[in-house]
């Protein structure tokens, strides 16, 4: 934990005592009187100032003149005070002090306030983040990380929602990382596993519970004890498995599979998702309570389509320490152009691509050949083949109306490439003249009054 | 000297130290032996201030000075 340097501004003796008590490991001095106050205010530095506003004297709140001096030094200044009327907390807050809160519960008080003093610093520090950690410079995208870092040491629940391939495990590890918990970062990804096998993993299990458990096992639950449970494609985990984790939430505790005995964790939850919760409920593929167990504060990271500013940064980033790149400005507006369906993980599968290569010269065939032959890549291998919103629309719609609409569009776009020539689209997609004709009897271009070509009609 | 910042004075001392003590009371369970001496003295000194407080605030509104007014 870092040590702090507190200035406590407190005439009562005893309350200096259970101050000093309650501040034990950071480095405290006191002021008894307005005068000590402002004199140490002027010459030293503090991180956070704890004010009494009835000092003694004849000024009955002569604290509340100390609440200015410590907000001109940047210092985080907070109110602990047996006055507490509705007007002398309004005046406090408007000389600038940062939280107001009534003596006699110092216990909690105290650690909520140095809870979140951290938590803004981690908000003011995260220029170091989006230079070396997560790279954006998108406002809005800068803005929901530095909300999330402000959270990041209370033990809210964060729901992070993005396609894939935009950063969501990154800043979850990042929120974990400001979180000052002890324990580990544990991810787990819901899609990857069986609802049996993911019970396993989640909660562990006994020697011989189920055939191969040769040995028995940690959960992942267990792992996360004081630290952090990412829950990668929550929204693929069965309703079954939900209950499960919502009682293990809930109660912290749980059974590993196969044991009678109770198992307890500390786990603070950070989920992530593409999927829309909200449309997962309506469908009943998600429990009400438990998605309001997981959604405390919801970060959305935008598509790198959306954040086109970041492109070169991170291309910047992905080479740095390597080869650099360099690229012609055909192939500059080919880059901002492309829709990165893979979002960060397709540029920097590029750029891996690109600094392999002999060129440090990129132009636009060179990186033309290599976003083709990504899309040209079996859809499972690449995970770029399928855009966001062709798989948003195939949730919604149907897969054989997305099929449809895919297909629509390429015919169109070739036909269209080829002023109408069917023959050549026939050619060119290698499809057959009943799928061509079919496909322009449900949706007819507009285009399509073209001179005979010999097809039949 | 008007009556009522006195009075509210007075009731500030009682509820202010009221709410010390009680969150002293909190941490001596956990104290060292010397730490819990030298916390008790204090706690004794501030619950005297406290009496001190309650009997000129008693003696005020014995003398029909309300909190109200």
């Amino acid at each position: 934990m870092d040590k702090l340097i507190i200035l406590v501004v407190e005439d009562d003796k005893l309350t200096q005592k259970v101050m000093a008590q309650h501040l034990g490991g950071h480095c405290v001095e006191f002021a008894g009187d307005l005068d000590t106050a402002m004199r140490k205010l002027a010459a030293g530095h503090y991180d956070i100032c704890f004010i009494d506003l009835r000092l003694g004297g004849d000024d009955e709140c002569s604290g509340l003149q100390v609440i200015p001096r410590a907000v001109a030094k940047g210092v985080y200044a907070v109110v602990m005070s047996g006055c507490d009327s509705e007007g002398m907390v309004d005046q406090a807050y408007e000389l600038g002090c940062s939280d107001f809160y009534a003596k006699g519960n110092e216990a909690a008080n105290i650690g909520a306030v140095i809870a979140k003093y951290h938590q803004n610093r981690a908000g003011c520090n995260a220029g170091h983040i989006f230079a070396h950690r997560f790279i954006t410079e998108d406002q809005a995208t800068r803005a929901s990380i530095v909300e999330a870092l402000k959270y990041a040491s209370s033990d809210l629940p964060i729901l992070i929602l993005g396609p894939s391939g935009t950063g969501k495990t990154s800043l979850g590890k990042i929120i974990h990382e400001h979180s000052r918990r002890e324990g580990d970062f544990v991810a787990i990804n819901c899609s990857a596993y069986t609802e049996e096998l993911l019970e396993a993993e989640l909660f562990g299990h006994r020697k011989g519970a189920f055939t191969g458990a040769s040995a028995s096992r940690k959960g992942k639950l267990l792992q996360a004890h004081q630290g952090t449970l990412f829950l990668d494609e929550i929204g693929a985990m069965s309703l079954n498995m939900q209950t499960k984790l919502l009682k293990a939430i809930e109660e912290r505790s749980f059974h590993p599979v196969g044991s009678d005995k109770p198992e307890c964790s500390d786990f603070r939850i950070i989920s992530a998702t593409l999927e829309n919760l909200q449309r997962l409920i309506a469908q009943g593929r998600l429990r009400f309570d438990f998605f309001q167990r997981i959604h405390g504060l919801t970060v959305n990271l935008k598509p790198l389509a959306q954040r086109k500013c970041d492109i070169f940064p991170l291309i910047n980033f992905f080479t740095q320490g390597g080869k650099r790149l360099s690229f012609s400005a055909e192939a500059r507006a080919c880059l901002l152009d492309h829709s990165w369906p893979g979002n960060m993980r397709e540029l920097k599968k590029l750029v891996s691509l690109l600094a392999s290569g002999h060129e440090g010269r990129v132009t636009k065939e060179q990186l033309f050949r290599h976003l083709t032959q990504a899309l040209g890549e079996p859809p499972a291998a690449s995970g770029a083949f399928v855009g966001e919103s062709q798989y948003r629309y195939a949730l919604d719609q149907g897969l054989d109306q997305a099929v449809d609409r895919f297909t629509r569009g390429i015919i169109m776009r070739n036909l269209s490439e080829n002023h109408g020539k069917k023959t050549k689209t026939l050619a060119a997609l290698k499809i057959s003249t009943r799928l061509l004709y079919s496909t322009l009897r449900k949706h007819p271009a507009p285009e399509e009054e073209e001179a005979p070509d010999g097809l039949p009609a | 000297m008007d009556s009522r910042p006195e009075l509210d004075k007075l009731l500030h001392d009682v509820q202010s130290k009221s709410a010390s003590l009680k969150s002293a009371a909190q941490l001596l369970k956990g104290c060292p032996l010397g730490q819990a001496r030298k916390m008790a003295a204090l706690m004794t000194k501030e619950a005297r201030d406290i009496l001190r407080s309650l009997l000129k605030l008693e003696k005020e509104l014995s003398r029909g000075r309300d909190l109200k007014a």
